[in-house]
């Protein structure tokens, strides 16, 4: 049965200038409260092009991964974006309703630009991809393309060329590493989808000039939402000087071409599917002009969102600069927008405490791959000296900072930044100007003029203001000795700042508090019993992967997750311990799930920072808060296990965790598992055993 | 459109990454640290087969005793039967240290043509005029204490799979005085000083040993043991020839001790199976 969003599309109205991290809400759609074997009866009703056995394997291969995916928390439902994808999916097939109460769309949130499609009839279209596509006629061919394989059967079609092919040719066939390679589609089937997506779009009434956009969408899908040229605007603050001589000369060449070899892979090159189409678009005649049918406010809405969105993963995933972009794009049209400039704050701080505590090579550590207009900034930051980039930060993290002064995570954010400064290698704050590159240049071309005014000023009428003025250009002119070059930027960029009360206080509390620590660093070692003893902790969903002679195994696979989660029931006994993922296979709620994506969020975030925790801030940490002030729990705990299988005698199990303390930030990570038996209970119990054995 | 399963990068995201660790600390499948161990091992003897072709009463594999009707019987010890139990404490994440104790009864064993005093030759028909050996072959209870050290192979959590084990260890026999030994069918041994030199005495030696068990794991606690065991004595007497004098005992202490000693040194291969409880 189709899921209706339309009630919940305006439950959950969200306007750009309060944007939040997506997620879910309202009652779940059924797919999300069925269990493993639920789906895989589900999915069975659905195949029809396999025969009996491979039709119970693939069901199981597919509900398995299909689980997965809807219970990692990256799916969206009662959501804006769900909401108008539905819209966009009613309309594309309302004249068959049956076809419509068979599938099931939802967003995904992931940065890559793509959709998928799987059964049972749930295609995903994910927040990169509405973030790339332009207007909803893009959006509805895709829809279109995905609906197609659907109902062509090509994922089942696909499973049974790859059995075929592994059985009549065991030695010869590629290790198909994951579930990905087996649902790879033939060239064929791609052709065959495009062809049939254009009846479905042609049907819906859509333009035919969008098919050919389309294409280009997904050729240039690895260039950032938008292209634009980085202005002097990037800095937000114009009494600053930013050296021309600090960025490339030009930004890398794009270098994506339609006709790439595609020989190897299982995909038709570009140039060959627009071919094909044209060859297709030949049969249809007197094509309508719509490149919509719902408001474009709603699509421009839904776009942004996504943009919004794709900016928040990069922050979570370390991508800072490509963040920087996307912020730099979206203050275009939503300038001062509280959440950019917040996340832009954030970003910022990161890349300072990059400069003192991290390696800020890593965040421009694939500057040579960059192509386009993002190239420039990524030419700028290896530029940078880790002093520049400190004082840099500084500078933008301030200017935030006074334009957004009530802002509790700003405030935060600039005191850690401050702080931070304290802790810059060779550095004194005495070596920086109290005048902008700006005004001593102007200065000091002015010098003598200004020093010959000064000399016939009548103190006796002379301000306050006179006597600062004069002050300065003494300064400037004589104590000053910083020669004006692009290389010495950096000591003029905090000139307001410097002197101010509160900066200084909070520098020098952080200087004596670093001298303090270095002359007495007895901090006492906290044993691991203190650590994990009685400590409620939260089990997030286990990534557990089983392979046969290289190639993924799907039953032993969920043999391992079975076995895994009966031996975790016999741990949950003993210990004060949620598992998510047996909280939402039982008693499934939006609330919950949330939770769950707000915890892998933070996870990722974790995972993927470059720099010390304890002064870094979560870009959600409001709904973190939140949660923290609910929750009484420890540690989350995220399991990882592989089994392999060489021959009949060969097997090796291996394992670790990770315990992350939900409170400081902490990750840990176990002792490796390794032993050399086949999936069963002994080995997988011991494997929790292991992981468990610290609480 | 390339269908790609987005949460398998997702989740490939979570395994690039440093992270702290945790203060160095051993682990044990299980957090198992001991291993309990009941084993039987059978040892081919070898050596002793192929003495049985020779003429002298030595070095068989024949033995001969009396059954409850005072009927001779014979036997023919080709393997030694041996019991282990031993107990091992892990320790340094895959070593293990501990002690084994053996049980094994053994039969002073002869050849299958049972004559004495071959060396007596009829000058008439030079045929040999050996004397029909009937007496009883005594039993020794053989007793092995040993030290051991061992070490599983580091491809896995300990205990598991792979073990190999040092050991170093006394060997005491002593004569099994609850059996019915008998000089013939109508006569029977009453003083068993006049059937063996020293009935009460302690036979030691010393001995070294290698051994490889390879574990089958049947529940998370409990191993079907499959091993290999060789086995070195530190004397390496030959074994002395019997000789026999009326009006003394049957076996002398020197022929028990260089028996004992030599088939102590023989014995090098034993297979093991067993099962063994860790905890």
């Amino acid at each position: 049965m189709a899921f209706s969003f339309s009630t919940l599309a305006f439950s959950q109205v969200q306007t750009l200038s309060n944007f939040k991290t997506t997620r879910a809400s309202g009652e779940p759609p059924a797919v999300f409260k069925l269990s493993f074997e639920e789906t895989v009866q589900k999915a069975l009703l659905e195949i029809t092009a396999l025969d009996e056995k491979n039709k119970e394997n693939y069901a199981r291969l597919t509900a398995y991964h299909i689980n997965k995916i809807l219970k990692s928390g990256y799916v969206l439902y009662g959501d804006p974006m769900t909401a108008f994808v539905n819209k966009v999916g009613d309309n594309l097939i309302k004249n068959d309703a049956n076809l419509r109460d068979k599938i099931q769309f939802f967003v995904l949130k992931n940065n890559m630009t793509n959709a998928l499609c799987t059964e049972p009839g749930i295609i995903f279209i994910t927040t990169g991809l509405l973030a790339q596509i332009e207007n909803e006629a893009q959006l509805a061919y895709v829809m279109c393309h995905e609906i197609a394989h659907y109902q062509e059967k090509h994922l089942q079609y696909a499973y049974k060329e790859e059995h075929q092919k592994k059985k009549s040719k065991p030695t010869e066939v590629e290790a198909a590493d994951s579930y990905s390679d087996l649902v790879m589609l033939s060239k064929d089937h791609e052709f065959d989808a495009d062809a049939r997506a254009l009846e479905l779009y042609y049907e819906a009434g859509y333009a035919v000039s969008e098919i050919n956009t389309v294409f280009d969408v997904l050729m240039y899908s690895y260039l950032p939402f938008d292209e634009i040229q980085i202005g002097n605007d990037f800095f937000a603050n114009d009494a600053v000087y930013i050296p021309q001589s600090y960025f490339p000369e030009k930004s890398n060449p794009i270098k994506a071409f339609e006709d790439y070899d595609d020989t190897k892979s299982t995909h038709p090159n570009i140039r060959k599917r627009k071919e094909a189409i044209l060859v297709e678009l030949k049969e249809y005649k007197n094509w309508q002009e719509n490149i919509r049918f719902f408001d474009e406010i709603e699509f421009k809405n839904v776009q942004n969102m996504a943009r919004f969105e794709t900016v928040r993963e990069n922050v979570v995933l370390g991508e800072y600069i490509e963040a920087l972009y996307g912020i730099y794009i979206l203050e275009k049209k939503f300038p001062k927008n509280e959440y950019l400039e917040t996340t832009r704050a954030i970003i910022w701080s990161y890349i300072a405490q990059l400069s003192t505590t991290g390696s800020t090579s890593s965040l421009t550590s694939n500057s040579s791959k960059v192509e386009g207009n993002i190239s420039m900034l990524y030419g700028f930051f290896k530029k940078l000296n880790k002093q520049e980039l400190a004082l840099l930060a500084m500078r933008e993290v301030e200017d935030i900072y006074r334009a957004f002064p009530n802002i509790s995570v700003i405030k935060e954010v600039r005191e850690a930044t401050i702080k931070n400064m304290a802790h810059i290698k060779n550095f004194k704050l005495s070596k920086l100007e109290e005048i902008s590159y700006y005004e001593a240049l102007e200065l000091r071309e002015n010098k003598d003029t200004l020093i010959t005014q000064i000399d016939t000023l009548n103190l006796e009428n002379e301000t306050k203001y006179d006597r600062i003025k004069r002050m300065r250009i003494k300064q400037s002119s004589s104590q000053s000795l910083t020669e004006l070059i692009d290389d010495n930027f950096a000591y003029f960029l905090l000139y307001d700042l410097v002197s101010a009360d509160d900066f200084n206080k909070i520098y020098n509390d952080e200087n004596k508090k670093m001298r303090n620590n270095q002359s007495s660093s007895n901090t006492t070692a906290v044993s691991d019993k203190e650590r994990y003893n009685n400590k409620e902790i939260i089990l997030m969903t286990p990534y557990l992967q089983a392979s046969k002679k290289g190639i993924y195994d799907v039953e032993q696979t969920i043999k391992f997750n079975e076995i895994y989660e009966s031996e975790v029931r016999k741990q949950t006994k003993k210990k004060n311990l949620l598992n998510f993922n047996f909280e939402l296979n039982e008693n499934f709620t939006t609330e919950s799930y949330n939770e769950i994506s707000l915890l892998t969020d933070y996870y990722l975030f974790l995972v993927n920072l470059k720099v010390n925790i304890s002064a870094a801030t979560f870009i959600d940490k409001e709904e973190f808060n939140t949660y923290l002030s609910k929750h009484d729990h420890s540690f989350m705990v995220f399991i990882l296990g592989e089994a392999t299988s060489k021959s009949f005698l060969k097997h090796r199990l291996k394992g670790k965790a990770q315990y992350i303390d939900i409170t400081t930030g902490e990750i840990y990570l176990s002792k490796d598992y390794y032993v050399n038996y086949r999936i069963n209970k002994a080995s997988v119990g011991g494997l929790v055993y292991q992981m468990f054995s610290k609480f | 459109m390339s269908k790609f399963t987005l949460y398998i990068i997702v989740f490939q995201l979570m395994l690039v990454s440093t992270f702290n660790s945790f203060a160095q600390k051993h682990s044990y499948f299980y957090n198992q640290k001991n291993s309990f161990a009941i084993r039987a091992s059978i040892n081919p003897r070898l050596i002793p087969m192929s003495n049985n072709r020779g003429d002298a009463l030595d070095g068989g594999t024949y033995f001969q005793g009396y059954d409850k009707n005072n009927k001779r019987v014979r036997g023919d010890e080709k393997v030694n039967l041996m019991l282990n139990l031993s107990y091992g404490r892990l320790f340094g994440g895959n070593k293990i240290i501990g002690a084994e104790f053996n049980y094994q009864k053994h039969h002073l064993t002869v050849n299958r043509k049972l004559f004495v005093d071959n060396d007596n030759i009829d000058p008439d028909s030079y045929e040999k005029k050996g004397i029909p050996f009937l007496s009883s072959s005594p039993i020794f209870n053989v007793y092995d204490i040993n030290v051991f050290f061992g070490h599983f192979k580091k491809s896995a959590l300990a205990p598991s799979q792979h073990l190999f084990q040092y050991g170093f260890g006394v060997r005491m026999s002593s004569l099994n005085t609850k059996q019915n030994y008998r000089m013939d069918a109508n006569t029977p041994i009453t003083d068993l000083s006049k059937f063996v030199e020293g009935p009460d005495d302690n036979y030691l030696s010393l001995r070294f040993t290698f051994s490889y068990t390879y574990r089958i794991l049947l529940t998370k606690n409990l191993n079907l043991d499959l091993g290999l065991s060789t086995c070195v004595g530190l004397s390496l007497v030959q074994g002395g020839l019997y000789t026999f004098n009326e009006n003394e005992p049957i076996y002398n202490k020197y022929y028990i001790e260089t028996r004992l000693k030599f088939e102590n040194f023989m014995n090098i291969l034993y297979f093991r199976s067993g099962l063994s409880f860790d905890f």
